[in-house]
């Protein structure tokens, strides 16, 4: 885009009676008028081009739809459509190019710089060396809640040199991942038969590579809804942000890529208490559950050590410094002991790390703010920073004037990941919605869950593959303008309140409330508090919502807004199945049942919408036999 | 603590206009705090941003006229701070630009040229080790587009005759890439490698602490030399 004039009505003069003609449209949106004559590119369906999107690939029709009609919305049409371009979207666009099949990527940051793919950041990958069965690899989390069927066909959707990332990412140009300085010699951090582990894998390069396929990328793109009719995904909706357009992408199958939603995991000044991006709100998620799909594994989330200040990078994995369990000798609470000495090691993981910091918080010993110390006073601690934390400590000096050797450094758990998906079949197909596929690299009901940067890359493939199955055997059904209509009355309706809180405030609030029912350390009345204030919000604040700018043109109220209906559904379904676990399992400690009760637990939960009421279940884990 | 913010809302405003607001200070402030407490309590502002640590380059911006990444960028207490849209780029919206002008050119070059696809006995093999010291630091270019903003050569002649540093940097990423065949020398002479002063204000000016722009520049000359690919003049 060029900055240049938006807002008058489109050619055809956006037609507010074929806008009235759409049908389906609730008596707030039909008092939109004005809103409406202010929304750009009103085009029936030539994509409304900016420099921003990748334009003229013979993949997508473009247009379909919307000229029948004189619809005030952006129609294309495609094979297949998959959201999110980031790890795992990457591969499954890949898996369809090299199909070459027709391919619209719908991404909603600007492409190549869209959620935690988007940071250019030095990332660890892993794979299994030697050519090992999935029951007994090393690279990735395969604990007693996996869904045993979806993780054998994943691991097996790619064969050897497939799952090998080290080839498969500098196929798609990364350099030359981490070297020995003195003789470049590859250097792994890990080279054991069961697995290999290596930095220096930026995803950019990927996403370059992707650019350079010439598939069609529409980016700045918000995903509200997905397209159902007759009970099949036909496609996606959303917004056009830098324009206000809104958009509908057609497709025979179509993949959802996004990342877990942790946005909702608390809040310092500028992010919750996550590494995660502000993209990573869980639209499609929330979009599948509220069309009646389960979501599971929501009371799971994975959790790091991480600096809590300067405030303005609190949890920030690209600037922040950090620690691991290979520090976990240095770690004291606030009266200076050093829990983790003594701890048999042999036991120590992921899980047995975060719930012991848990346990020290929830037994009084946590600072002022809820954390645990790392005490790099000592050039052994020092020397103990993890490789991603090495070049943030000049960072430090540099723009806070911090010298990180020699404090204590206050740190405290922020969750990389959340466990909750949709519901998937062992062809990531999303239950109860056909034609909607789901791939991501945490999730998958393991009570660890994720993330891993490789089982997001196979997903992708696998997820694609399996999407362009089913596409083969299906055709698309004509639009049905009242499904189109429904959802373009829902977000364009946000213009049309007034007297409430501004989508900001509600956010803040959403965030806290999901944090307190969440965190590690959970105890029954604090999770209790969070999820009456979710209740309270939906109730009080939701309804009369209120944007504080009336701009069609990259209105972040607006998308404050739409993404606080996703982010809320999602936060209670996991605030709901945290309380309904009673139960220490996973990254978390319950106070008030410190046990993993195998007898009981020993079974996923997954969560049901019903017109805003939402209800939890028990689940029997899906072991190969079942 | 005061804080001025250029908004500009090009379907509705004649001209871009400055705002100021009161914002309550704590220690090492960044702007990007400051914003979304404007934003967040006051009245909305519309930026962008998603790392929080100079690796994402969405934040990208100017302080008191300096570009700079609002994540990593202190405001100052008591002094002024002038918070207006990365110099250069179209706006669209407050304090949001295109930047795709800068970012699509480099993620062309970004790509690498080759024959054929790499085996894994080539990308296992040991590589020179001062080429992988030198490719190292340039992993690290979040293409934020501050370099760029804030280079002399670039405002006075326009990206087109030079692409700026954080162009220079792609093209020096893909010249040492040791997989790479394409020609990186040439790429270099034709985006106006020679009409970059080496003044070092992009070194200044960047937070990828671990980049030399400098010895890359050295670098190019010194092959583009023995290429004969120096203009006469130079």
């Amino acid at each position: 885009m060029d900055g240049s004039k938006q807002g008058s009505a489109g050619k055809n003069g956006l037609s507010r009676r074929a806008f009235l003609e759409g049908g389906a449209l609730t008596a707030s949106v039909m008092a939109l008028g004005a809103g409406l004559a202010g929304m750009a590119g009103c085009s029936n369906g030539a994509s409304s081009s900016s420099g921003t999107t990748k334009e003229g690939t013979p993949s997508a029709e473009v247009g379909a739809g919307g000229s029948a009609t004189g619809t005030p919305y952006e129609v294309y049409e495609t094979d297949i459509c998959i959201i999110g371009g980031g790890l795992a979207g990457i591969q499954a666009a890949m898996e369809a190019f090299d199909q070459g099949k027709n391919v619209i990527i719908v991404e909603k940051g600007p492409h190549g710089f869209g959620g935690v793919a988007g940071y250019n950041w030095d990332q660890f990958i892993n794979f299994t060396r030697d050519d090992l069965p999935w029951d007994e690899s090393g690279d990735f989390v395969l604990n007693e809640l996996t869904n045993k069927k979806i993780a054998k066909a994943t691991y097996e959707g790619w064969n050897h040199e497939q799952r090998n990332l080290l080839l498969n990412n500098s196929r798609l140009d990364n350099d030359l991942y981490q070297r020995d300085p003195e003789t470049g010699e590859i250097q792994p951090l890990f080279d054991l038969p069961t697995l290999y582990g290596i930095y220096r894998g930026f995803p950019r390069h990927m996403l370059d590579k992707l650019g350079a396929t010439g598939l069609k990328i529409l980016d700045h793109t918000l995903a509200s809804d997905v397209v159902v009719q007759d009970g099949t995904c036909t496609g996606v909706m959303g917004i056009h942000i830098p324009t206000g357009t809104f958009r509908v992408i057609r497709a025979k199958s179509t993949v959802c890529c996004t990342g877990a939603s942790c946005w909702m995991y608390g809040w310092n000044t500028v992010a919750p208490m996550s590494i995660n991006s502000p993209d990573n709100t869980g639209d499609i998620d929330a979009a599948a559950f509220r069309h009646g799909c389960a979501l599971e594994g929501s009371e799971f989330f994975q959790n790091d050590l991480i600096n809590i200040e300067p405030k303005g990078i609190a949890a920030s994995f690209v600037s922040g410094i950090g620690a691991d369990s290979g520090c976990c000798e240095y770690i004291c609470d606030a009266e200076g002991n050093y829990f983790f000495k003594g701890m048999d090691y042999t036991t120590l993981n992921k899980i047995t790390f975060t719930q012991a910091i848990a346990k020290c918080i929830s037994e009084g010993h946590g600072t002022e703010n809820g954390g645990v110390y790392v005490d790099f006073s000592t050039p052994e601690a020092f020397a103990s920073i993890g490789e991603t934390y090495i070049r943030n400590i000049e960072l430090w000096k540099d723009v806070f004037g911090i010298d990180v050797e020699g404090i204590k450094l206050e740190c405290g758990l922020e969750a990389y990941e959340h466990g909750g998906n949709p519901v998937v079949d062992e062809t990531l197909m999303v239950e109860g919605l056909p034609g909607l596929f789901h791939a991501r690299g945490g999730g998958y009901c393991g009570s660890q869950g994720g993330s891993s940067v490789n089982v997001a890359a196979r997903n992708g493939a696998y997820a694609t593959k399996k999407a362009i199955e089913y596409a083969e055997g299906v055709s698309l059904p004509p639009l049905d303008n009242d499904v189109v209509m429904a959802e373009y009355g829902r977000v364009y309706g946000l213009f049309d309140r007034s007297g409430g809180k501004r989508p900001q405030e509600i956010r803040r609030a959403i965030q806290m409330a999901c944090y307190d029912a969440c965190q590690p350390d959970r105890e029954t009345s604090r999770m209790q508090a969070g999820i009456d204030e979710l209740a309270r919000i939906r109730k009080e604040d939701m309804p009369s919502m209120t944007l504080g700018d009336d701009s069609r043109v990259y209105n972040t109220d607006w998308k404050c807004a739409i993404e606080n209906y996703n982010l809320l559904d999602i936060a209670e379904a996991s605030a709901k199945a945290a309380l309904f676990r009673e139960e220490t399992r996973g990254h978390m400690f319950r106070s008030e049942f410190p046990e993993q009760d195998d007898e009981n637990w020993l079974c996923n939960v997954i969560e049901y919408y019903n017109d805003g009421d939402i209800t939890c279940e028990k689940k029997a884990v899906v072991e190969l036999d079942s | 603590m005061k804080v001025s913010v250029q908004k500009y809302d090009p379907s509705k405003d004649d001209a871009p206009y400055m705002r100021e607001f009161e914002v309550e200070y704590h220690d090492n402030m960044t702007v990007l705090e400051a914003l979304v407490q404007i934003n967040d309590n006051q009245e909305p502002l519309v930026f962008d941003y998603s790392c929080r640590g100079r690796t994402c380059g969405r934040c990208a911006m100017a302080l008191n006229g300096q570009a700079c990444l609002a994540c990593v960028t202190l405001v100052s207490e008591n002094g002024k701070n002038e918070v207006t849209p990365l110099p250069g780029f179209p706006i669209v919206r407050d304090l949001i630009v295109d930047k795709t002008k800068m970012t699509d050119r480099i993620a062309s070059i970004m790509v690498r040229q080759r024959a054929y696809p790499l085996e894994l006995e080539e990308v296992l093999a040991p590589v020179d080790a001062e080429t992988y010291k030198k490719i190292d630091p340039l992993e690290h270019c979040a293409r934020c587009g501050v370099c760029t903003a804030s280079c002399p050569v670039v405002a006075e002649i326009g990206m087109k005759n030079y692409i700026g540093p954080a162009g220079m940097i792609a093209i020096g990423l893909r010249y040492y890439d040791p997989y790479d065949q394409g020609d990186r020398i040439v790429e270099a002479v034709q985006n106006g490698m020679y009409n970059c002063t080496q003044c070092g204000t992009c070194d200044m000016v960047c937070k990828a602490l671990e980049i030399d722009h400098q010895s890359l520049y050295k670098d190019l000359r010194a092959a583009a030399q023995e290429r004969g690919l120096a203009p006469k003049e130079a």
